[in-house]
């Protein structure tokens, strides 16, 4: 029975509507093993990026620094932690956590994420796989630290209010190495506290091999120990690190790029696997060929293929895009064929964006009409809102060149392109490498689009 | 704000707006209990807002479902932590945060680790009887324009994994280009919205918003201290972008012109010259297009104020030019008065002195002949300066006070804080220091009340020479540098320049005179790329004297050669003696210094 709800007796129709719009939630991504999941490999692209990612790893004879990158919405986070399912199968331990959580995405540097992935390990390690690190180690890092960040009286003070602290059964339970908690304290400052943060980097920057050479030796003792529990090793993966804002930084490089590119060596000087996910928007920079240099393994999750780029539909990957539906709710039920087609279609492959389609559809639907309240019309106007919507997003100077990628396929390298990308005005799809693109199915309806579109075709010497 | 009470009349924008307002409900009453939807509401105008909340909260009754508002008064980045206290003071049975080791760090909110699995049922962390939604307004000042960083986005777009918490729909009303902002630089929040609910604007109250915001007395608005003048701008923003929205036919146009031309006015006031010249100017295309002389005479009355204010003096003058002719054409007494008025400023800020006086006459000959007040002071006032100008002292104290009579009668306080300062320079001029400065001071207060920058630093400038003829150079050095500052900032040349002397008088009086010439020449680069005639002519005659201290005499006597010519024909008694006095020191001079030519 529903809490709280007036209408206990609520008509069939409304509760089934009310059902699929709650159950059409674009926030919420799914666990592995969900029984909503929908496998979409064979019509994201022929290779399943999980299998892909795994294999590099697993095949490596040294330690892998991946990136992972995707639209937004297109499903990361879910393939993630299939990843994650797969390594631990295969006898892997697998650190798995959202950089957005210990860190500030909107002013993130690579020696902020470095500390943040040690507290990570660290306190992954001890509370999910019980592994206690040697104390003695854990000391000296915590020495190292202590030394780097903080004057003498400084520290003997930090030490005081850490050590009170877990007197008095705050912060983390007791029994916690002293590390634990300067590397909790010290995240939540720079999470926090803008100029604590600049202090902060201000004192590793200088230190930062030593940081990484720290960090290792955690590191390294883990391994040491997991192979002792008969497990192969070590994997990081690192989620909602592509939701770091851009941001044109005062030396010019874009934030994006001081991370990933300026620092892309430090990130990888880890002694385990790891896997970054990073923004779409970088791979289609004008740095991306400096990126593929540091990185050069970048698995892309693309969006369900529903269309070829020679033309025609892919009818493969629409029925896919309707599966996830089907898992969700009651597709007889409430839609009519031609209805769920058509948002399929409208969705351009993107999932996040059929979940709004359809809600949007739901509030819409009469729910005196039964069964199917979602016909033709109302599917029409579920899209209708959605351009609305893509139509506040983008900026007069890139109709033309919007239309110029729906003719051609291709997404250049420059900032403009980037851009799209981001804001999903573009998005990529895979029929066998190389990926194409398109321009997402809401801008197409837009009026300035198709005005653009015919001047090019003009220019194009087109129809 | 509007007391009026919402009937719905049968017009197709209200009807449209009806439609949306019920998927509006439906979007809040379909939502399962505990679940955060984010929904996003767009509606320009404060009292259309309330209209459809109020309405909103009507809808939402029979499903059983409490609207709960919250209004944000000042700008916010936190908006999660003000909406969950709202919460916690309404909800009946809070649910405690479920504890889950919680990592408590110094000084920050508790952080959660998610597990490694997100769980498919939404975490709610409160939950109450009966179900509510939350109905957020304010947020514009927020998302100012002129910020290219709001706090506010930066913010949704981190948190956005917590407004989970909230537990519950969520609507945010933004007008327009807010919800643009959060669109485009908010991506990942936006991603998690449920739905847009745009309203389109509606005639009636967008006239009604109209009238409280746009019409009332004129001397109002210049008597606002700065947070409410750029209140009123944002009113009028929004404002503006409805009647954009609402069309093209000639009521829509003209009611932009109207505002328009208020935000001209307070972007003016404020010292934003560009911002007003933009305002102005594209009130000006509509009014051409709709032939509306008198609003088109005005308007390019108001362009000629800001030209001159730039220092580009012969713009201002074609621009008075043309609404002179306008408003002669038209029979209108008023507006001539005033553009006479102006077109004596010009006259005057060039040194034409005769020319000055003509103007203000005829220009106070109308004013006395309707009945305005407001207008006589301010031409009062400039007659005082033309008098002072000329060394006619007394003249200039009796006029002085006439304009301030007035100024106090009226309540006008801007005009009452410019004719002090004048009083306060009358004082200086005769040796009153502590007159003087018991003037200046009382003129910065109103001034800083009124958030009137360029007259502040007019003052501080002031300030600046009377701490300087007492000796007191490091203070004359910190006023006349805040001044020069401001004047830079608001595109204010010629006073910039003036300060640039001052700086350079100071430098002069210190000893250093490399510096000294260096800010001589900076402010004569700038005098003559005005014109303007009076500054050159000091200026040069300053540098003159600079050289002498250096004991270059022909460079001097040349130097004073140049300044006496640009002065002859300005016609300012007093400064025509002294440079003659000058020339002559000089003269006397060389010829004693050359050799084997000493006379007895």
């Amino acid at each position: 029975m529903d809490r709280g709800m007036n209408n206990t007796l609520m008509a069939e129709p409304a509760r089934a509507l009310r059902d699929a719009y709650n159950a059409a939630d674009p926030a919420v991504p799914l666990p592995s093993g969900d029984p909503r999941y929908v496998d979409c490999t064979d019509v994201r692209g022929e290779r399943d990026v999980v299998q892909q990612m795994l294999k590099t790893t697993t095949w490596s004879d040294s330690n892998t620094a991946q990136l992972l990158t995707g639209h937004r919405g297109c499903g990361k986070s879910t393939e993630l932690l299939r990843l994650k399912a797969r390594l631990e199968e295969v006898g892997y331990t697998v650190i798995y956590f959202e950089a957005d959580e210990d860190l500030d995405v909107n002013d993130i540097i690579y020696s902020d994420l470095l500390l943040g992935m040690a507290r990570r390990i660290e306190s992954q390690l001890r509370q999910e796989h019980d592994i206690e690190l040697d104390p003695k180690l854990l000391e000296n890092v915590q020495r190292w630290f202590a030394e780097v960040l903080y004057t003498q009286d400084g520290w003997r003070q930090v030490e005081r209010e850490l050590a009170a602290e877990a007197a008095l059964g705050v912060g983390l339970p007791a029994g916690v190495p002293l590390l634990a908690r300067l590397l909790a304290r010290v995240t939540g400052q720079i999470k926090t506290g803008r100029e604590v943060r600049e202090e902060i980097r201000r004192r590793l920057d200088p230190q930062i091999s030593l940081l990484i050479e720290n960090l290792n030796l955690l590191v390294l003792r883990a391994t040491e120990r997991l192979r002792h529990q008969e497990r192969r090793g070590l994997v990081l993966l690192i989620d909602n690190l592509d939701r770091i804002t851009l941001r044109q930084l005062d030396t010019g490089r874009t934030s994006h790029e001081a991370l990933y590119v300026d620092h892309g060596e430090q990130l990888k000087a880890l002694a385990c696997h790891v896997v970054y996910t990073v923004p779409i928007s970088m791979v289609y920079s004008p740095t991306a060929t400096q990126l593929k240099a540091v990185f050069p393994h970048c698995a892309v999750v693309p969006m369900v293929k529903i269309a070829r780029p020679e033309g025609g539909d892919h009818p493969e990957g629409l029925a896919r895009l309707r599966d996830m539906l089907a898992h969700r709710m009651d597709l007889d039920a409430l839609f009519t064929c031609e209805a769920v087609d058509y948002l399929c279609r409208a969705s351009g492959g993107h999932p996040r964006d059929l979940m709004r389609l359809v809600t949007y559809a739901c509030i819409h639907a009469p729910a005196e009409r039964w069964p199917r309240p979602i016909d033709l019309p109302v599917a029409r106007r579920a899209e209708a809102e959605l351009v609305e919507e893509y139509s506040r997003l983008i900026p007069e100077a890139h109709y033309p060149k919007l239309a110029r990628v729906h003719l051609r396929h291709v997404v250049e390298n420059d900032a403009d392109h980037q851009l799209m990308l981001y804001n999903l005005s573009v998005l990529e799809y895979l029929n066998g490498p190389p990926p194409w693109h398109d321009v997402h199915p809401a801008v197409r309806c837009l009026p300035k689009f198709e005005e653009a579109l015919k001047r090019e075709r003009a220019e194009m010497g087109l129809a | 704000m509007s007391e009026r009470k919402w009937d719905w009349p049968d017009a197709p924008a209200a009807r449209q707006n009806l439609e949306t307002l019920s998927a509006l409900a439906r979007a809040i009453g379909m939502a399962a209990p505990g679940r955060f939807v984010l929904l996003l509401a767009k509606c320009n105008v404060p009292a259309q807002r309330e209209a459809l909340a109020a309405q909103l909260r009507a809808m939402l009754e029979p499903l059983g479902v409490e609207l709960v508002e919250v209004g944000m008064e000042e700008a916010v980045s936190d908006l999660l932590s003000r909406l969950k206290a709202r919460l916690e003071s309404t909800s009946r049975h809070p649910e405690p945060a479920e504890a889950r080791h919680p990592e408590l760090v110094e000084g920050s909110r508790p952080v959660q680790p998610q597990p490694a699995l997100a769980v498919a049922e939404p975490q709610a962390t409160y939950s109450s009887h009966p179900p509510l939604a939350l109905s957020v307004h304010g947020l514009a000042a927020s998302l100012r324009s002129d910020d290219p960083q709001p706090p506010l986005l930066a913010h949704l777009n981190l948190a956005r994994e917590r407004y989970r918490e909230l537990g519950c729909p969520l609507v945010l009303w933004l007008p327009d280009y807010a919800l643009t902002r959060l669109a485009r630089e908010a991506p990942d929040f936006w991603a998690w919205r449920s739905g847009v609910f745009e309203f389109a604007p509606q005639p009636e109250m967008a006239a009604s918003a109209l009238r409280q915001v746009a019409y009332g007395p004129e001397l109002v608005a210049s008597n606002l201290d700065a947070a409410a003048k750029r209140e009123r701008l944002a009113l009028l923003e929004q404002l503006l972008a409805d009647y954009r929205e609402l069309g093209a036919g000639p009521r829509e146009r003209d009611a932009q012109v109207d505002i328009l031309w208020k935000i001209g006015s307070l972007h003016q006031d404020l010292g934003e010259y560009e911002a007003a010249q933009q305002a102005f100017g594209e009130a000006l295309e509509i009014a051409q297009q709709l032939q509306k002389d008198k609003g088109v005479a005005g308007l390019l009355h108001n362009l000629g104020v800001l030209a001159q204010a730039q220092g580009d003096y012969a713009e201002a003058y074609r621009l008075y030019g043309e609404s002179l002719d306008i408003k002669q054409q038209l029979g209108n007494r008023a507006g001539v008065a005033t553009t006479l008025h102006e077109l004596g400023m010009l006259a005057q800020a060039q040194g034409d002195y005769a020319e000055a006086r003509r103007l203000y006459r005829e220009s106070l000959d109308i004013e006395q002949e309707m009945g305005n007040r407001a207008g006589l002071a301010a031409t009062l006032h400039q007659l005082g300066m033309l008098a002072q100008d000329q060394g006619d002292y007394a003249e200039a104290r009796g006029l002085y006070q006439e304009s301030l009579d007035i100024a106090q009668q009226l309540g006008d306080r801007a005009g009452v804080a410019r004719t002090i300062h004048r009083l306060g320079m009358l004082a200086q001029d005769q040796g009153d220091y502590a007159e003087a400065r018991r003037l200046y001071g009382a003129s910065l207060d109103i001034k800083q009340h009124l958030g009137n920058r360029a007259g502040v630093a007019e003052t501080l400038h002031q300030l600046g020479m009377l701490a300087q003829v007492q000796g007191d150079y490091a203070e004359a050095h910190r006023l006349y540098g805040e001044a020069a500052k401001t004047f830079e900032q608001l595109g204010a040349q010629r006073e910039q320049a003036a300060v640039l002397h001052q700086l350079g008088l100071l430098a002069q009086d210190q000893g250093d005179y490399a510096e000294a010439r260096r800010l001589y020449r900076e402010s004569l680069d700038i005098a003559q790329q005005l014109g303007n005639r009076a500054d050159i002519a000091i200026t040069l005659a300053q540098l003159a004297l600079l050289e002498e201290a250096e004991g270059n005499l022909e460079r001097t006597l040349d130097l004073t050669r140049q300044a006496q010519e640009v002065m002859a024909s300005l016609g300012h008694p007093e400064h025509i003696a002294r440079i003659q006095q000058q020339r002559e020191r000089l003269e006397e001079k060389l010829q004693g210094a050359t050799p084997g030519d000493h006379h007895g």
